[in-house]
């Protein structure tokens, strides 16, 4: 999921990064062993 | 020259009558009309020598001389695998909320005693029972048989300021009546290892054996219990931390008469929103309770919560951040309604559900993936991703992306999300 978006292909992935604004902080979930987390992820300029 | 000293001698004058107005705080009519409601409870019970050695094992021979053996003969003595049980002693501290015998200490003060001793001001020994205890809060309920015993007024944690003072007696290492003092060095602070508890942070020294003791306010009521230190070496470092009496004495009530203590529950696994997060959320500033997963069959996903909403408001109260959540879902009672809002997608919205009642520990479902042979990677933001195969989904899943390699890269900067929590 990223910004709130499910992702369920590497194309998906793809397109959602690609029309993210630069310079800003994107929220990323990501599932670990000990649980999911979001991530903050910043959008090189 | 000469006038400027004296304009100087002046407001030294100034400042010192200031001083002497406000002056610090005098204890000890304080103490003397609350010491006798302070108890100090030790307990013993027999263990089992882990260090023996099995009955069908033995130390090596080794030759007298050989320096292992004062080793092997410390961890396993001269008789190893046939060590005795030994009787094991703690100590701690508790105080008395009913003339007829109620005491009130931490859980862990006496965990798994055989026998619990109530030590009061005038040094009767009494045997206690434990009448019941919670251990999502620490709390314990104690019961000797007496009378007309000295109680403790009980204050509000709430009307309490950071900064304000606060007094402590306990039992530091067995020196009973010990009487520390600080202030409220903040509140609302959460700890791992009890979820539901918004502990009252002071500074007041807290040593092993205080554990149970009361925290006083300035009038003499009690507003806390005295029950963890964060410590890097054992002893006090100015980190004390004291569960609110309000929290307490919920559980107490309950397990008067219900004999457990039950807690609200939601369903939920959050985490912190950093300023970061916020951004990603267009939030102004970080607060509120982010949700990273549903679990099963619990009353968030029954009441259309979703993974990705942030919890600003609880039945009415603004919930500052992720660790103020689980104390507020814990204390409302299980089946009553409540109102939430939720950011979600940057707008506000309002969903009603019923709490449910926490269970025992969640079931752990582990998260297992399993992948093949990649028919498709990539290299974004400097991830190596690979389609999920399958996934074992903990409540509600989505499908997504396995990381399967991160490189330096904004990726690798991103990895320090806050810690979660349950609500």
């Amino acid at each position: 999921m990223i910004n709130n978006e499910a992702v369920a292909a590497v194309a998906r992935f793809r397109s959602i990064m690609a029309a993210l604004p630069a310079g800003r902080f994107a929220s990323l979930l990501v599932r670990r062993e000990q649980g999911p987390d979001f991530l903050a992820l910043k959008i090189p300029d | 020259m000469r006038p400027e000293i004296i304009v100087l001698a002046l407001i030294l004058r100034a400042g010192v009558s200031t001083a002497d107005a406000h002056g610090l705080p005098d204890f000890t009519a304080l103490v003397r009309s609350n010491a006798a409601g302070v108890v100090n409870i030790s307990t013993t019970r027999e263990e089992e020598p882990s260090a023996a050695l099995p009955p069908n094992l033995d130390i090596p021979k080794l030759p007298e001389d050989n320096p292992l053996n004062d080793l092997l003969r410390r961890f396993f003595g001269d008789r190893q695998g046939e060590r005795e049980p030994f009787r094991a002693e703690s100590l701690g501290s508790g105080f008395i909320v009913s003339s007829d015998g109620y005491v009130i200490t931490n859980r862990h003060v006496v965990e798994d005693a055989d026998e619990i001793v109530v030590r009061l001001s005038d040094r009767r020994e009494l045997l206690a029972k434990e009448v019941g205890h919670d251990t999502h809060s620490d709390i314990a309920l104690l019961k000797i048989k007496a009378d007309n015993l000295p109680v403790l007024k009980l204050g509000s944690s709430r009307a309490l300021k950071q900064g304000e003072w606060v007094l402590a007696i306990g039992s530091p290492f067995g020196f009973d009546h010990s009487v520390t003092a600080g202030i409220v060095s903040a509140k609302g602070r959460s700890l791992p290892s009890e979820n539901y508890v918004p502990f009252i942070q002071t500074d007041v020294a807290i040593n092993p054996g205080n554990s149970g003791g009361p925290l006083f306010n300035l009038a003499g009521e009690v507003v806390g219990i005295n029950s963890q230190i964060f410590s890097q070496t054992g002893g006090f470092m100015g980190l004390s931390f004291a569960i609110p009496i309000e929290v307490a004495m919920d559980v107490v009530q309950q397990l008067k008469t219900d004999g457990f203590v039950s807690r609200g529950w939601l369903g939920v696994y959050i985490q912190a929103v950093t300023r970061e997060l916020a951004e990603s959320f267009n939030m102004e500033i970080p607060t509120g309770a982010l949700v990273t997963m549903l679990l099963p069959g619990s009353p968030a996903l029954a009441g259309d919560l979703r993974v990705g909403d942030i919890i600003l408001k609880f039945n009415g109260r603004k919930v500052p951040g992720s660790a103020a959540l689980p104390p507020m879902v814990g204390r409302t009672s299980a089946g009553q309604r409540v109102e939430l809002v939720i950011l979600r997608n940057g707008k506000r919205i309002t969903r009603r559900l019923r709490v449910g009642a926490l269970p025992g520990e969640p079931s752990e479902v582990s998260i297992r993936t399993r992948t093949v042979a990649p028919d498709v990677s990539n290299l974004v933001l400097g991830f190596e991703l690979r389609p999920l195969i399958k996934a074992g989904r903990r409540g509600q899943g989505t499908p997504g992306l396995r990381a399967v390699k991160v490189m330096d890269s904004p990726a690798r900067d991103a990895a320090c999300a806050g810690a979660t929590g349950r609500g």
